[in-house]
């Protein structure tokens, strides 16, 4: 998945490409991610905080996330597309804003402990009690 | 009676559900996917009608579906959390957004054929390739 990938929100007002290989793929079921995306999890490809070179103008907002991090997200004012999460290490894109996320299988699913009952889980993956080690940061 | 209740991230807007969901959804369709930022959208469909916004007011936008209809999605313009999305006839919450998500699960899976080829799906749910009925409006 090297070479460069594009990516946007829904209004196109904001634009990005990513030229960095992902770290990881990552399905994240902590509260804090079920409030972003509306739904069971968020799913995020993560890169290197270098990696996205963005057009257009995002709106970013602080949370302290269950890690007690705090990781801010942003987000097309304009139609409130989710596009990223921060953190000083990391940059994670919500996956279905690239053009194509098809190639974006996850590789992991993390902080299930927060997972509600009724979630999916994918077998076939590696499972994270709550955050796995690249969160750490030096990837 | 309160059945429901939730907000946004922020806590700048707070909303109550005065009825149990008609039903639950996993929508995998091309713009339920660009609402989320992942492989669907969750949502419990309720009447409209017995949605009341306590604190704080959404902004929206208006997006035209695979199906042409036309779908408005409110979210908050603080925290950017996505709260609500209706079109004529059908008004849904985000389950993400509930206060307890976890006595709400999911019921069905709709818009299978636009699905990721990743996307987890749901085993114990009935399952539409597009629309289910309940779209067309009671």
């Amino acid at each position: 998945m090297a070479g460069i990938v594009t990516g946007g929100c829904r209004c196109t007002k904001v634009r990005y490409q990513c030229t960095a290989a992902p770290v990881a793929v990552t399905l994240c079921y902590c509260r804090d991610c079920q409030s972003w995306s509306g739904g069971a999890f968020g799913h995020y490809v993560i890169m290197p905080s270098s990696a996205a070179t963005i057009v257009g103008d995002v709106t970013g907002y602080d949370v302290q996330a269950e890690s007690a991090r705090t990781i801010r997200r942003e987000y097309c004012c304009e139609c409130g597309s989710p596009l990223f999460a921060r953190t000083p290490h990391l940059l994670a894109i919500t996956v279905a804003r690239f053009d194509d996320p098809a190639p974006y299988h996850p590789t992991m699913a993390i902080w299930i402990d927060s997972a509600q009952p009724w979630a999916m889980i994918p077998d076939h993956i590696p499972r994270f009690a709550r955050n796995p080690p690249l969160s750490s940061g030096a990837s | 009676m309160t059945t429901l209740s939730g907000g946004c991230r922020c806590g700048k807007i707070r909303y109550t559900c005065d009825t149990a969901p008609i039903t639950v959804s996993f929508c995998y369709c091309t713009d339920c996917q660009k609402a989320s930022g992942g492989p669907f959208c969750n949502y419990a469909v309720v009447p409209a009608e017995a949605v009341t916004v306590n604190q704080g007011a959404t902004v929206h936008y208006t997006v035209e579906a695979s199906t042409g209809n036309v779908v408005k999605r409110e979210f908050c313009a603080h925290c950017g959390a996505p709260l609500f999305a209706s079109t004529n006839n059908v008004f849904v919450i985000t389950v993400g957004s509930l206060d307890d998500p976890s006595t709400v699960p999911p019921a069905i899976a709709i818009w299978l054929d636009s699905a990721q080829p990743w996307a987890p799906i749901p085993e114990n749910v009935e399952r539409f390739a597009r629309n289910p009925p309940i779209t067309l409006g009671a």
